[in-house]
């Protein structure tokens, strides 16, 4: 049914379901897992429907002894991996977001559930199955849940200059915050409040501009990964939590941000060249 | 009915097992003759989270004790905890979906897959079940468990929990090792905007970009 593969170092990427059958145009998910795949050996993609996915691989891995199995950590990727490292009785290394392969030894990055560690390790043994968390993630609906939050402060100023964060939120995937402040002042809705007890966000990202912040509202956002902040003052405390911060008005500094990542993002798109 | 909860190696009792066992209790509330007993694998220190999980009602625990379960392979781990629960008997095994520790996402759908039973995985309300015996995991956005009066934690000391020991060939050798764990440098990069808000523009967009936000 498969033909002999000759390869040296096949590594098998289960393509996303989302994937057409075009094969010159694979999901931005397939695209990391391939990208990651060429860093440890030759990207073998493997597309089946999420419900044959599982016996596929286990029956090409059987032939071919790939070094790794990559497949994207959503909902069906779970079921399939889980049954994959099972049935294989290979390791399972989830959420890696690098990858080598030195020495007959693979290793692996993962970042640590609270993003304040990087995780290395080797692992002796063939194939291993590895899941990568496909990025971005869907739009949350809900605050609590996003994966990238948006907010701001009273030092936005107005209703208006909201929109433009709601503009970044937009861009970023993901969810509209504000200070308590700022939602008392009805610039935007209740409902995207972040300092009420019990609306605690636990995003990747977390993006505040013109957000002092206060401590009530750090407690809010302790749990974040990554915190960018934009503020006009350059004392204000949420800088010094911040991993980056900009000191600048935040009405010139949007506009030139949301210029920028629609630069980037027609750069990066399927449609141009290959870099 | 049987029900038995996986709690995972720790100290503490994570968020989503603590879920677990909530939607354990729930059930245990709403019928007649259930026991839910709570089971882990790992170090000695893993009795705290069996306790915690006590306090909040479960009725007795299982540790399979032993320093060299190692909590980052799921593999093992998953062989473990499947071969000790179908030793134990069960109707539903319940475990929390998410975890802090690398590499157990994926722990409650290898469980699943070792014993041959369907998984239901990241419910926030274990409402019905089709057919048993199955395995269902539970998301951390689900009910948070009932903080436990007083008597209830004193009475959990006196609730059974059995240790268990593994033969040296009962333990599969674990083939990942973690070699660095490396603290991410907490540096806080400013950029003055007031010149050229374009230059610190494509400075955060850079930033976005290296740690794949974009």
């Amino acid at each position: 049914m498969f033909p002999p593969m000759p390869l040296a170092d096949p590594v098998l990427v289960l393509a996303d379901q989302a994937d057409d059958d075009d094969v010159t145009a694979p999901t931005q998910a397939t695209r990391e897992l391939l990208t990651l795949a060429r860093r440890i050996g030759t990207p073998v993609l493997v597309r089946f429907p999420a419900e044959e996915a599982a016996d596929a691989l286990i029956g090409i891995a059987e032939r071919t002894h790939p070094r790794a199995i990559l497949i994207t950590a959503d909902g069906h990727g779970e079921m399939i991996s889980a049954h994959v490292s099972v049935r294989l009785e290979s390791p399972i290394v989830t959420d890696v977001t690098d990858l080598s392969f030195d020495h007959g030894c693979l290793i692996t990055v993962q970042e640590s559930a609270h993003g304040t560690d990087y995780i290395t390790s080797e692992i002796h043994s063939a194939p291993v199955v590895i899941t990568m968390c496909p990025r971005p993630k869907r739009r949350a609906l809900v605050l609590t849940e996003a994966d990238v939050v948006v907010a701001g402060g009273r030092g936005v100023g107005s209703a208006e200059g909201f929109s433009l964060l709601a503009q970044l939120a937009n861009e970023l995937g993901g969810c509209l915050g504000c200070t308590h402040t700022a939602g008392e002042l009805g610039w935007a809705p209740q409902h995207a409040c972040i300092s009420l007890p019990g609306a605690q966000i636990k995003p990747r990202l977390y993006v505040a501009g013109g957000v002092s912040g206060s401590l009530r509202h750090r407690a809010a956002v302790r749990r974040a990964r990554t915190v960018v902040a934009i503020d006009s003052d350059p004392n204000a405390p949420i800088l010094r939590e911040a991993d980056f911060g900009i000191v600048g008005d935040l009405h010139q500094v949007l506009p030139a941000v949301l210029d920028e990542l629609a630069q980037r993002i027609a750069h990066n798109s399927p449609d141009s060249a290959e870099a | 009915m049987r029900i038995i909860v996986l709690i995972k190696p720790g100290v503490e009792l994570e968020e989503s097992d603590a879920c677990a066992v909530e939607q354990a209790l729930r059930i245990a509330r709403r019928r007649i003759d259930v026991q839910v007993s709570v089971l882990t694998a790992g170090p000695c220190e893993c009795v705290h989270a069996l306790r915690a999980a006590l306090a909040l009602g479960a009725d007795d625990a299982v540790h399979v004790a032993d320093p060299r379960i190692p909590s980052h392979d799921a593999l093992v781990l998953s062989h473990i905890l499947a071969a000790t629960a179908r030793q134990l008997g069960f109707d539903l095994i319940l475990c929390g979906a998410s975890s802090d520790i690398p590499n157990l996402t994926a722990l409650p759908a290898m469980v699943a897959a070792r014993l041959g039973i369907p998984a239901r995985c990241h419910v926030t309300c274990v409402d019905q079940f089709h057919e048993l015996p199955a395995l269902i995991s539970v998301t951390e956005s689900s009910t948070p468990p009932r903080y436990p009066p007083f008597p209830a934690i004193a009475e959990a000391r006196h609730k059974l929990l059995r240790t268990r020991t593994l033969n040296p060939d009962d333990l599969p050798s674990s083939v990942i090792k973690i070699a660095d764990s490396v603290l991410h440098p907490r540096s806080t990069t400013i950029v003055k905007a007031d010149d050229d808000p374009h230059a610190a523009a494509v400075q955060l967009v850079d930033f976005l970009a290296e740690h794949r936000f974009i």
